[in-house]
């Protein structure tokens, strides 16, 4: 029985890989970096919101900024996370520009590794959860059903995120450096480009949307260890299939990931994630590089 | 010569260790196996397969369900040779798919279709018994019945020589195809596919060819693995898996022959240390898989032959030994 909802499911879907893919695609663009890591930046996000919003809710449990607390905790996981991935790229990520594909496969899955357990020094092996904000908002009408408002809220917030990520990058200045890098990483000295801070922005920029994506889901999901796989992969699937580097693509792919995820459990809840995996490599069978990339070399 | 000394010291290492010695080395030599198969695609034909925990998944699912359905057939030299021939089919179609792509494209392909295997596995409760697991029982052996021995004796004793012989077989095997003209070719593919196509070397069957052999040895590990271990679950089917068959292959050092042999046997021993001193785990093999690809690339047996080569090499070489390492 589909319906209205198992879209706005797949929307809701689509819109957080949307945003870890965006990150992807940002930093593989500029940096030619594979960043396996980007999937720590979201549970460190949800962790750090349901850590915030549980904290900040035991103090001002009576008080009038109730409403406010769970949105300020988004921002700020968002925010914790573009600096720790800022920082993170100082310390770490810029000696792996350089280094062959393995090599950074390999040590930025290091880095995921590191980050899942530091998660568990931190917080335990518990459940954190925050379903404040849900509850708060209720639900709306659509079509007849029931729906919970912050979902609708989820995806407006993350599609309008990304999409003024579209408009920073092609508009704005830094966003022509960016660009400039993206497309000549050699060149892109000779014209005076810090290819260094470029590096760091992105990388920032690209912490900050995966920390945004785990912070807007935490009121869903709750954070738990080990949460971040499967979206991590299959953002890694949307950006491949939408074509690596092409935020275009990272936006078509992640619709048609989320939506056919929501459409795999309503029909066919024993092999969902096998759907959504054969049909990642049908397209790949037929599109190497993507649906929106350009040819890559042999 | 290594090679001998490598041989006579696995026969004679039962009379020497303790037994529990014995079984995590038995744990580590098919792991080696995986890690033999995992470097002819990374070290020697240059990519990079997050998935090869998939074939290992084959490999010991196909010993534990024949186990399940089909006990009258299950003795070990029926099984060995069915793995093997499923493992073989599965990365012929597998790699089918996967080889029409190179470096990251595959990379994620190759994760991808791990996980369909994976969720498949982890989903058909019926068949496989999701996350359940499946048993595996001790094999007959030449119509010899052995379920009344203790796993642990089995383990230590006869399935240790068949293990070591399996083994040493498939490095030997492995040795020749490496440095076969096949092999070379491989080489060449690997340092620049544009110049090996314009020889006249047909890259992608190639690859294809290496694929296939690398899937047949990693499900050979996986069908040996499942018996020392003697119940399998999904997790062998997961790509942290892949992960961690990758991670000792660079830790042994993916430039070298035997590097794969050696990272798999530290890693294993490594781990267990790891696991029993520290809660955290995951973090300190976090640190050590990322400092290795900054800072030692050639993994331990690359170092170890750096270091020699600077002992016996004049200046100029010295200095070519060292760039490699202060470069980037």
């Amino acid at each position: 029985m589909l319906s209205y909802i198992n879209i706005l499911d797949g929307l809701y879907y689509a819109s957080i890989l949307y945003l870890l893919s965006l990150g992807l695609n940002l930093v593989f663009g500029v940096s030619k970096l594979l960043n396996l890591g980007h999937g720590s930046f979201y549970s460190l996000g949800a962790y750090i919101t349901a850590w915030f919003i549980g904290i900040a809710l035991s103090y001002y449990r009576q008080s009038q900024a109730l409403l406010l607390i769970p949105y300020l905790g988004i921002a700020i996981g968002a925010i914790a996370v573009a600096a720790i991935g800022a920082l993170l790229e100082k310390t770490i990520i810029r000696f792996l520009y350089n280094i062959t594909l393995e090599r950074q496969l390999l040590a930025t899955y290091g880095i995921l590794l590191i980050f899942s357990d530091i998660e568990r020094m931190i917080w335990g092996g518990n459940i954190l959860s925050a379903p404040q904000p849900v509850d708060l908002l209720g639900n709306i009408n659509v079509g007849g059903y029931y729906y919970p408002t912050y979902y609708i809220l989820l995806i407006i917030i993350s599609f309008s995120i990304g999409i003024g990520m579209h408009l920073f990058i092609y508009k704005t200045d830094i966003g022509i450096l960016i660009r400039a890098t993206s497309y000549d990483r050699e060149l892109a000295p000779g014209l005076g480009i810090n290819v260094r801070r470029v590096s760091t922005v992105t990388f920032l920029l690209s912490a900050f949307l995966a920390g945004l994506a785990g912070s807007l889901i935490v009121p869903i999901t709750s954070a738990t260890l080990g949460m971040e796989i499967e979206p991590l992969i299959l953002a890694f699937i949307v950006s491949v299939i939408g074509g690596l580097g092409s935020f275009w693509g990272s936006l078509i792919g992640s619709i048609l990931i989320g939506e056919l995820r929501s459409l795999g459990i309503a029909l066919f809840p024993e092999i969902e994630l096998a759907i959504v995996f054969l049909i990642a490599a049908i397209v790949l069978a037929i599109r190497p590089e993507g649906l929106l990339g350009k040819r890559y070399g042999r | 010569m290594i090679f001998v000394i490598f041989t006579a010291l696995l026969t004679v290492l039962p009379y020497l260790l303790p037994d529990y010695y014995i079984i995590v080395l038995s744990y580590a030599l098919s792991f080696a196996i995986a890690s033999l198969g995992f470097n002819l695609l990374l070290g020697y034909t240059g990519l990079l397969s997050f998935g090869h925990a998939s074939f290992f998944a084959i490999g010991a699912y196909t010993v534990a369900l024949i186990a399940r359905y089909m006990p009258r057939i299950y003795s070990l030299e029926i099984v060995i040779p069915i793995a093997l021939g499923v493992s073989a089919l599965s990365a012929a179609l597998i790699g089918a798919i996967c080889i029409r792509h190179t470096e990251a494209h595959f990379s994620i392909l190759m994760l991808a279709i791990s996980m369909i295997i994976y969720s498949l596995i982890f989903k058909f409760y019926n068949i496989t018994r999701g996350s359940d697991g499946l048993p595996v029982p001790i094999p007959k052996m030449l119509g010899l019945s052995l379920s009344e021995m203790p796993r642990s004796e089995y383990i230590t004793s006869i399935f240790y020589y068949i293990l070591i012989s399996i083994f040493i077989a498939s490095t030997f095997i492995m040795y020749l195809i490496v440095s076969s003209p096949f092999g070379k070719a491989l080489q060449a593919i690997r340092d620049n596919p544009g110049r090996a196509y314009l020889i006249g070397i047909n890259v992608k069957l190639y690859r294809y060819y290496s694929f296939i052999l690398s899937g047949i040895y990693t499900g050979l590990a996986g069908a040996l693995w499942s018996i020392v271990n003697g119940y399998t679950s999904p997790e062998i089917a997961h790509w942290t898996f892949s992960g961690e068959i990758a991670f000792m292959t660079l830790l042994g050092g993916y430039t070298l022959f035997i590097g794969p042999i050696l990272g798999a046997i530290i890693y294993t021993f490594l781990k267990l240390y790891a696991v029993i001193y520290t809660p955290y785990w995951l973090f300190t093999t976090g640190v050590a898989i990322t400092a290795f690809s900054l800072l030692l690339p050639r993994g331990i047996g690359g170092g170890i032959m750096d270091i020699y080569k600077i002992m016996i090499y004049n200046k100029e070489e010295k200095r070519k030994v060292v760039e490699k390492y202060v470069r980037k």
